[in-house]
Order: C-alpha cells, then sequence, then structure tokens
C-alpha cells in the first residue's frame, strides 16, 4: 500500500457523513460482497499468478536449479497471493479508485448480524472484535504446537516426532506467539477501546487500522503453510547463515514476518495519529488514560523498531532470491549483520508486549482498587522510560556472539537500567493496591498474577542481564523460562486481564465470573508450575531447541510437561467459558458493571456506530475514585441554544458522593 | 452548528481546560465539523511525518548495514576495484530524481503561499509524474545491466539491496504525486479560481495529501543525494 | 440467532480445528520406519549386515537433483531413506557403495576412518587406515559419521572423469562407483543420529543446505534395538 495518509473519511469529500463514516452504499447479496471467501479466492488467484511469474523469471537460473528449489516463485506466490487477498476483500478498490482520480467507494452499508466480521470495516470497533477472535486463535494455535514439541520432551530417548519437526514446531510456536502475538493487545483493546477513551467518534485513519488487521491472517497463513514445505530450522530469531542455508520453509517465515511488520506499522500510525490528534476537547495528556499513554508508547516504538526489522527480513529475502550476499562471510557479508538488525527490532518487540499489559495493569488497578492510579505522572513517565530506553539494549542478545568484550560492560548496565523505568510503573502499581479496597474479581486475579509473574521474569531478567550470568546461561532453558514469566505470565496475563474487563463493552455480555475465577487459578498454578521447573532444568544445563537431554533432567522434564498439558486445559476452561456465555447463557451485562470511571463505560451498548452522540467535553481524570467533589468526568454539550447538555453516565460519582 | 469551540486543551488561550460543569460556557457546543476537520489535518501531519519517520529508519538500516560491512571487509571482499556501476547513468538518474522532486515541492510551496493557481501546479505535477517513472525506469534497466553480481561482494549487495527499496519508495513517491494530480483534475472546478470553494471537505482533504506528498517529494530528494553520495563518493 | 444456531457456530469449527490439530499432530509424529539390517547370531555374538549407497542426485520425487544416501533391503531392494536399525551390541558390517564425486576436505582430519574395527576402512579391497593423498586425487565425497558411537568413515569420491556415473537413484554396479567396507560395534539400545559431515549440499550456502539439514538425504537415525 502506498502512503495512504489522506484515508479518513472526513478527508474523503462530499459523500461522507459529518465527521464520521462513509455514506453507505446500495446493498447486494452478502455472498456477492467483498467477504473473507473472496478474500480466499482472490488468494488462490494471485498465488497461482506470482508462482507463475516466479517460474518463468527464475526457472532457469543456476541455483534455482542446483537447489531443486524455486524461492522467487515461492515468495512471488506469496506476496501476489496475499495481495490478491486484501483485493477479494475489498481493501486495494480505495487505493486503486484514487489512482484514477475516481471518488474512493465508500463500503457498503453494514448489515446486522455475524456477517460483518467476517469483512472489510471500517468501524473502529468491528475491527477491534475482528482483532480479538484472531488474536485468541493465533495464540491456541501456538499453544498447540508448544503442547505438541512439549510431548516429545516426555522423554529424552524415546522419540514421537523427528528432530525436523520439533525444530519445526519450536519455531512455529515462537514465531507464532512473538510475531503474530504482538497485536495480543493494541489490535483488539487499542483499536476498539482508544476512541472511546479518549472521546472520538472515530480512528484517525480507518483504512490503515482496517489493512493492518486483515494484514494478520495473510501472515498466519503463509506461517503455517511453512509446514507443508518443510517448516524453517532457526527458531523465532532466523540467524544467518541457517536462514539463508534453509530449504523453503524458511521463504514462509520472511514473508509472514514481513506482512505482519506492515500491519503493525499501518496500526501504530492510525493509533499514534489518533491519539495526538484526536482526543475530545478536555482530554489533556494529563488526564490521558494511561492505557492510552501505553498504546501511544507502544505504537512510537512499533514506528521506530519495526521498519528495521523489515529491512532485515528484506535483505535475507534479497539473499535467499536475487543471490545477494549480505549474511555471507565469503563474499563480504556477515551473519553478525542480521543479529544486529533482528535485534534491534527484537529487544523493543519485548517492550512491545509488555507496555500494553502494563498499560492495562495500571488501568484496571484503580477500578477495583476504589482509589486514584498511584503517581499518573511518574508511571507515564516510566512507560516513555521504557520505550525509549528500549531501543538501547538490543547488543545483549549479541554477548556471546563474539561482539567486543568491552562493550559488554556498557549493554549490561543500560539493560539493567530499563529496570528502573519498568520498576517505576510496577512499583506505581503496588502504590495503588496500597490501603485500597480492593474488590477481588476475575480482571483484578489476572492483574495481581501478572505482578506476580512479572517479578519473577522481572528479577530473572536482571540476573541474566549480567555478563557473566548470561555466559553461562545463554541459550538455555533458563532463558527461556525468563521471557516465558515476563511474556506469557506479564502479556498474556495482562491480556486476560482485559478480556474479562472489557469483554461486557465488546459484547454486551457478561463473562461468568465462577468459570472465569477457574480459569484464573488453574492458569497461575499450571503456569507456574510449567515454566518453574524449567528455570531449574536450564541451570543444569538444558540448551534450547534441542530434541534430545540427559536422563538426570526426565523427572522436570514430564512435570512441565504434564503441566503444560493442564495449563492447555485452563486455556479451554476460558474458551468454555466465552462458549458458555455467548452460546448458551447468554448474561447480558450492565452498562458499567465495574463501576468504572472511564470514558468508554459511559456509553450504551450495542455502541453507537459514532460512539457519542456528539462529542464530550473531559473535565476530570478517570481515576478519581473516592474523591468526594469530583466533577463528572465528561459532559456532552446540547446543540446551539440549549447550553450544557448533562454529564455522561457516571453512576461512580453518585456512588462516591452518597458514601 | 454552532460556532463555537470548547477549547480542546492544545489551542493556546483560547480556553482553560475544562474542571467543572461550570467552565464549560453555555454557549460553547463543540463544532464538530470544525473539530473533525482540524482533527484530521493534525492526524495528517503526524502520520506524513510517521511514515517519513518509517522511510528513514528502513534506510537508516541500510546505511548501518553498508557501515557494518564496510568497516568489517569480510574476506577481503567488502569493494572489489572493478565493482562500479555506470556513473553517468547514475548521475542522471540522479538529476531526474531530485530535479522532479524538488520540482514538486517548490510548486506545492508556490501554490500553498497562493502565488499561482492549481494549473500552474498541475504542470509541475505532471512533469514530476512523467520524469519519476523515467527515473524508475532507467533504475529497473541499471540494475538489469550491472557489471557485477548481487553476491560479489558487500558493496555489491549493498548497492542491489538500496536500489531496489529505492525504486519503491520513488514508486511510492509517484503514486503519491499521480493521486492527487488525478484528484486535482477530477476537482478542477472546486480548486480553479472562481471555483465553488464551499465543498471544504475535498479542498482540505486535496491539501492534506498534496503537502503529504510534498513532504515525501522533499525527504526522497535527500534520500537520492544521500545514496549517491554512500554508493559513488564515499565508497 | 437460536441457541442451538449459536451452539452449531461454535462447534463445527471447534471439530474442524480439533480434527485438523490431530490430523497434523499425527502426521507429525509419524517417526520414519526403519529398515532392518541383516542379522546373523556367531559364536562371537550377534553381527548385522547393512548395504547402503550415496547416490549424486536421487532423481526423482520433490528434490530429483539432491544427493542422497539409499539402504538396500534384505531382500536387494534400495530404498530411500536414512532410518537404520541394528541389533544393541552387535558387530556391524556395513558396506558402502560410493556413487558420487568427492571435493577437497575443509577439516583434513575427516580423511581418517574413526571408531572402526581396527581404526581401518577397506576401499575398493584394500585396507587403509586413512585416505592418503594417493588415494585422496579424487577427493572425500561424503562421510558416514555417528557422532555419539565415535565412528566416522570418509567416502571416497569417484574421479569427475569417470567414464560411466551414475545420474540417478537406484545406481546399479555398473556404474563407475568405489566400494568402501568397514565394521563397527553398537552399544546399548537407542537412537543414535547419524549425519554426513563433508557440506555436499551444492547450490547452498557454504553446501550445509538442502540435502544436509533434511532427513532421508544425508542424515538419519541408527536405531538400535535390545
Amino acid at each position: 500500500m502506498a502512503l495512504d495518509i489522506t484515508s479518513s473519511p472526513a478527508g474523503d469529500g462530499g459523500t461522507l457523513a459529518t465527521g464520521g463514516v462513509p455514506a453507505a452504499r446500495r446493498t447486494r447479496n452478502d455472498w456477492l460482497r467483498p467477504n473473507v471467501l473472496w478474500g480466499l479466492v482472490g488468494a488462490v488467484i494471485g498465488y497461482a499468478i506470482g508462482h507463475w511469474a516466479g517460474n518463468a523469471i527464475a526457472h532457469n537460473w543456476q541455483q534455482v536449479q542446483g537447489s531443486d528449489q524455486n524461492n522467487v516463485s515461492l515468495v512471488l506466490g506469496y506476496l501476489v497471493g496475499s495481495v490478491g487477498f486484501l483485493a477479494g476483500l475489498g481493501i486495494v478498490n480505495y487505493p486503486l479508485a484514487k489512482l484514477v482520480g475516481r471518488q474512493p467507494p465508500a463500503p457498503e452499508e453494514a448489515q446486522p448480524g455475524l456477517g460483518k466480521f467476517f469483512r472489510y470495516t471500517l468501524d473502529h470497533k468491528v475491527v477491534g472484535a475482528q482483532y480479538l477472535v484472531a488474536m485468541i486463535l493465533y495464540f491456541m494455535v501456538g499453544g498447540l504446537f508448544a503442547l505438541l514439541f512439549r510431548t516429545e520432551l516426555l522423554s529424552p530417548t524415546s522419540h514421537v516426532i523427528t528432530p525436523d519437526a520439533y525444530i519445526e514446531l519450536v519455531g512455529m510456536h515462537g514465531t507464532m506467539m512473538m510475531m503474530m502475538m504482538t497485536s495480543a493487545i493494541i489490535g483488539p483493546f487499542g483499536n476498539y477501546l482508544v476512541p472511546l477513551m479518549i472521546g472520538s467518534k472515530r480512528v484517525a485513519f480507518p483504512r490503515l487500522e482496517a489493512l493492518s488487521l486483515w494484514l494478520t491472517p495473510a501472515a498466519f497463513v503463509v506461517l503455517l503453510s511453512g509446514l507443508l514445505i518443510g517448516g524453517f530450522p532457526t527458531g523465532w530469531t532466523g540467524y544467518a547463515p541457517l536462514a539463508v542455508q534453509a530449504t523453503q520453509g524458511m521463504d514462509s517465515y520472511l514473508v509472514s514476518f514481513g506482512l505482519m511488520a506492515l500491519s503493525l506499522l499501518f496500526g501504530a500510525v492510525n493509533m499514534a495519529a489518533t491519539i495526538i490528534s484526536h482526543r475530545a476537547p478536555g482530554m489533556t495528556f494529563g488526564r490521558l488514560p494511561i492505557f492510552v499513554w501505553a498504546m501511544l508508547s507502544t505504537a512510537s516504538i512499533m514506528v521506530l523498531a519495526v521498519p528495521v526489522l523489515f529491512a532485515g527480513l528484506y535483505l535475507m529475502l534479497m539473499d535467499r532470491t536475487w543471490q545477494t550476499a549480505f549474511f555471507t562471510w565469503q563474499h563480504g557479508g556477515s551473519p553478525y549483520l542480521w543479529e544486529n538488525l533482528f535485534w534491534f527490532f527484537g529487544h523493543p518487540e519485548v517492550y512491545l508486549l509488555a507496555l500494553p499489559s502494563f498499560g492495562i495493569l495500571a488501568e484496571l488497578l484503580p477500578v477495583f482498587a476504589r482509589k486514584p492510579a498511584f503517581g499518573y505522572r511518574t508511571v507515564v513517565a516510566g512507560l516513555i522510560g521504557v520505550g525509549v530506553l528500549s531501543f538501547f539494549v538490543w547488543q545483549h542478545h549479541l554477548f556471546m556472539s563474539g561482539m567486543n568484550p568491552d562493550m559488554r560492560p556498557v549493554v549490561m548496565l543500560t539493560t539493567e537500567l530499563i529496570s528502573v523505568p519498568t520498576g517505576i510503573v510496577y512499583l506505581g502499581a503496588i502504590g495503588t493496591l496500597w490501603r485500597a479496597k480492593i474488590r477481588i474479581t476475575v480482571p483484578m486475579l489476572f492483574c495481581l498474577g501478572l505482578l506476580f509473574n512479572f517479578l519473577l521474569g522481572g528479577i530473572t531478567g536482571v540476573f541474566i542481564s549480567d555478563v557473566p550470568a548470561d555466559t553461562t546461561l545463554h541459550g538455555s532453558f533458563f532463558v527461556l523460562a525468563h521471557f516465558h514469566y515476563t511474556i506469557m505470565g506479564g502479556y498474556m496475563f495482562g491480556f486476560f486481564a482485559g478480556v474479562y474487563y472489557w469483554f461486557p463493552r465488546f459484547t454486551g455480555l457478561q463473562l461468568s465470573e465462577k468459570i472465569g475465577t477457574w480459569h484464573f487459578w488453574t492458569m497461575i498454578v499450571f503456569f507456574n508450575s510449567t515454566f518453574l521447573p524449567l528455570f531449574a532444568v536450564g541451570l543444569l544445563g538444558q540448551p534450547r531447541r534441542v530434541f534430545e537431554y540427559q536422563h538426570r533432567l526426565q523427572g522436570l522434564n514430564d512435570w512441565a510437561t504434564i503441566s503444560a498439558y493442564l495449563l492447555g486445559v485452563s486455556l479451554l476452561i476460558f474458551l468454555w467459558n466465552i462458549v458458555w456465555t455467548t452460546a448458551i447463557k447468554n448474561r447480558p451485562s450492565s452498562m458499567n458493571p465495574w463501576h468504572s470511571l472511564g470514558l468508554e463505560w459511559t456509553i450504551p451498548y450495542p455502541t453507537p456506530l459514532e460512539n457519542f452522540d456528539r462529542v464530550p467535553v473531559v473535565l476530570s481524570s478517570p481515576y478519581d475514585y473516592g474523591v468526594p467533589d469530583r466533577p463528572p468526568v465528561a459532559v456532552v454539550p446540547e446543540p446551539v441554544g440549549v447550553g450544557c447538555g448533562p454529564a455522561l453516565s457516571d453512576p461512580v460519582r453518585e456512588e462516591d458522593q452518597h458514601g | 452548528m454552532a460556532e463555537h469551540s470548547v477549547s480542546d486543551g492544545r489551542s493556546g488561550a483560547a480556553a482553560a481546560t475544562p474542571t467543572s460543569v461550570q467552565d464549560v460556557p453555555v454557549h460553547a457546543v463543540v463544532d464538530e465539523q470544525a473539530f473533525y476537520a482540524r482533527a484530521q489535518a493534525n492526524a495528517s501531519w503526524a502520520a506524513s511525518r510517521m511514515f517519513v519517520a518509517i522511510g528513514a529508519t528502513v534506510y537508516g538500516a541500510l546505511v548501518f548495514s553498508y557501515f557494518y560491512l564496510r568497516s568489517l571487509d569480510s574476506n577481503g571482499l567488502w569493494h572489489q576495484p572493478s565493482q562500479h556501476p555506470p556513473i553517468l547513468l547514475s548521475v542522471v538518474m540522479l538529476g531526474l530524481g531530485v530535479t522532479s522532486s524538488l520540482l514538486f515541492v517548490w510548486a506545492t510551496r508556490r501554490l500553498r503561499a497562493g502565488r499561482r493557481g492549481v494549473l500552474d501546479w498541475g504542470v509541475a505535477s505532471a512533469i514530476t509524474t512523467g520524469v519519476l517513472a523515467l527515473t524508475v525506469g532507467l533504475s529497473i534497466w541499471q540494475l538489469s545491466r550491472l557489471p557485477f553480481a548481487p553476491g560479489d561482494s558487500g558493496y555489491a549487495s549493498v548497492f542491489v539491496g538500496t536500489e531496489v527499496v529505492t525504486i519503491g519508495m520513488l514508486l511510492i513517491e509517484l503514486y503519491q504525486i499521480e493521486t492527487v494530480l488525478a484528484r486535482s483534475i477530477r476537482l478542477r472546478g472546486v480548486l480553479s479560481p472562481g471555483g465553488d470553494a464551499a465543498d471544504s471537505s475535498e479542498v482540505m482533504a486535496f491539501r492534506l495529501a498534496v503537502d503529504a506528498a510534498s513532504l515525501f517529494a522533499g525527504f526522497m530528494a535527500i534520500v537520492l543525494v544521500g545514496v549517491f553520495v554512500l554508493f559513488y563518493w564515499v565508497s | 440467532m437460536s441457541k442451538p444456531g449459536r451452539l452449531l457456530a461454535i462447534i463445527i469449527p471447534f471439530l474442524i480445528a480439533a480434527t485438523l490439530f490431530i490430523w497434523g499432530g499425527l502426521k507429525l509424529s509419524r517417526y520414519p520406519a526403519a529398515i532392518a539390517a541383516t542379522t546373523s547370531s556367531t559364536s562371537n555374538g550377534a553381527e548385522a549386515s547393512l548395504t547402503m549407497q550415496t547416490v549424486p542426485a536421487l532423481g526423482s520425487g520433490p528434490h530429483p537433483d539432491w544427493v542422497s544416501y539409499l539402504i538396500q533391503r534384505p531382500d536387494g531392494q534400495w530404498v530411500h531413506t536414512t532410518m537404520l536399525q541394528v541389533p544393541a551390541h552387535a558387530l556391524v558390517h556395513v558396506t558402502i557403495l560410493q556413487y558420487d564425486t568427492g571435493s577437497d576436505l575443509r577439516n583434513p582430519l575427516m580423511n581418517q576412518p574413526q571408531g572402526t574395527v581396527g581404526g581401518t576402512i577397506t576401499v575398493n579391497g584394500q585396507t587403509v587406515d586413512a585416505l592418503t593423498p594417493k588415494n585422496d586425487a579424487p577427493g572425500i565425497g561424503h562421510t558416514f559419521t555417528i557422532p555419539a558411537l565415535g565412528v566416522s568413515v570418509p567416502l571416497e569420491g569417484v574421479p569427475d572423469t569417470a567414464k560411466n556415473p551414475c545420474s540417478a537413484a537406484p545406481c546399479t554396479t555398473n556404474y563407475s562407483h568405489n566400494t568402501i567396507q568397514f565394521e563397527f560395534r553398537t552399544g546399548a539400545a537407542g537412537l543414535y543420529h547419524w549425519q554426513c559431515f563433508v557440506p555436499c549440499g551444492t547450490a547452498f550456502l557454504y553446501g550445509n543446505g538442502g540435502p544436509m539439514q533434511t532427513l532421508g538425504f544425508m542424515g538419519g537415525f541408527l536405531k538400535v534395538v535390545a
């Protein structure tokens, strides 16, 4: 896509409804309208065209003939197939119409029912809901891969899968979780909630937002297709020269990661521009919800880190297709170049995962602690500090890669330094809980679980940032356990806190607290039961990505594997909760079930197309819990001549004022 | 719609940030059309700069690759003396790319300043579009006739990698300018002197698109000079 | 949507997903079957015989140009696999028919047999303890190396100028080849990885891609059974 920055409905001229969503066109039969099925048809046609073109271009290249694999045709197939998918969804109509100077067509009118969720839409709420379902799907698939290779680790010598399949599964799991799941919070919650939280009727660039969503299924399918062609042997980090040597499954990794990089970039530009420019009157930066601050910080990191990843992936694709030698020492390249480019993105990536969950944590704690967020400005500074410092630590991934030993202490110090802003955010959360009247709900349980897990993940992170410790533990299960504590224990617990908390906002239904409690307790117990032993396994010397290990470690490995199965059962409980709530019980939620001061809870369900009847005027912070004479969170000005209208629904204020 | 807006906290002295219902004047209702027009202008300003930042970061990664491989000189194969792309063709492409981009920037500035009309700007844009297309064509032609293979050295690899990115970036620039040109043709009745400028959302969208295209064109002019210096001068 | 409709809308995709997962899991967990060596029992204990060949190009399948090992079944049929089965604590007689050409070794020590009975191998009927420069003239084509058992055997390549080179598997002894014979002893039961250590994946970077990375071509498993 080109620089599609004028894609806003407001900027599209006369056919648009005032300040909102494009005027709808006439409707056709549901099956004839662009939808995901047409997208699949487009993908197949596009793949065939790309593959044919690649064969025409490169079939007689010496390298292609000698290696029995034409990476050019596969890559072109993937790329043109992805464009075909987007074309089938109707996404390329807009840039094509612009090219010939035509009035850009508006999407057709949304129909009631589930059909709109299988289509390209400019409604940020639908996009958010689509993102939520997609992310849960990607997470579950990634988790199933983990269960498969944990099964292999039940025995050190008896095997159920081959070593090739083992490393393929490890790579698939890692890539699915680190790549696809980068959008797990900013995608569903960011896109759905940020406009509501800042009092906007819309996002700045709805087409970019929708494009960012629809690139993810393309990336997902491309990645999974790698399994059919031998997978990739590198894990999620794609190190050279192994990645250059690898068979065609490596192309699926590179193309899918590239598609996800574009998705992240488009989503980030829309998110940052929306937060900067579409805040309601009175929604100053000093009143911005911390979750929105986290989204802004995350989007900013994305804009500066993801292009470097994109460039690295592109260079690797050039090495594998056009026979350049960026990562080939013999021809003037260097595999270390990949390590630098990858980790310049790869370490900030960790904070792309951590910051959104911090945002959810800081957003939810005041609601359930019923007191103002502790150290609001300091916590926000911490979020920004983490974002800034994240660009100065990537070289710690190269401690064991032959970097100049004199440089290692410098990077060690910057890495340790990042624990300061992280600690500030953490202490802010603890400060909010201090002497609070805590309401224990399922979202709150997940927040507390996040605090517990992240403490272990954070402390072990500081430990292995020390050069001597890292020298010993590099590449071991200890490192694996550490980052699972930060990412699954932190990020995913934050994600589930968000799901339970905002599910009523998304669906108008309340997830079962009872089933949710079961979900939480099984998840926290079996998560720790799975990953705590892996610290020990790592200390005892078991390396990552190897399908055999010492016999003496079988007990711990079996414990971890069985716990992983039970962790899977815990996630099934979560799915059951969704099924129970949406398909069986259908228990409607009240408008503001948590008695939150957040602006997003002032709107009835179903959320109106333009969110607010009129642009609200924000009067106070969303964290003024227990402040006796605080003003309402926001008011809606009446049409001219009537004056200032009523406050938006604010039951919490009444609660505060009447004790 | 009312004519007044409530301060959004970003418009300086217009009004203090409201902190109570009383702070919201009785007449102060939000003019939504103006509010979202301003929001969209801000968003467009911010996003166009973010896209330039993204482009700059991609080039940053390539420049890093250049100096990293140059400093390593792996296997003594950073750059063989015989590996030089044709200088004359490169100078021609540089001249065409930079001149056309700057022409568009200059014409946009004149349009914004009101010194010349849309027709003047349109002619400049049409010339820019044609010259950029020619530059892209020459770049592809040059890539197909390089006197070295892409994997011959570190320099050769970075050169080929950078050229392909630059072709992609030029195509994006071309797309942007072509689309605003096409839009100006569609809106000629509105944009021409004496035209019906009442449809302000069309005009505003056009201005935002032109500004974004101009920013990107200026960025590409700098990039083209930088790439030339890197591969023909510094090397 | 009615309640049964909602349930169906959930159950059907769930069943499809579960089926796909089970199918994928079964497909991945299908370990390739091993070809059992011909076994016999002597006064010295169990013995087994294995016959293999290396070919410069497989000639069929998705990778017809890849170099590969093939194994001969007891009935004389050549099979494209690298999964071998031998008895535990046995003497294994191995014959490898080497039809591929050779090249210079990156690690010259790889020209020495390791872990074989007597530390020697027989090349075309001549017993040697290293492929000397004289014999090394055509270069080493591959090795048959089982790291966990300490076994490594260099396989002398067929000269590039050979009159009758084999181009596709399975090759018969009418084609130019070298016959390499050796013996080694197995230990306890278990699964032992074996691999060629000469980077022979032509058209892949450093020769280490393609057949060198793919089970069934230049690497496999020795299944030692009690």
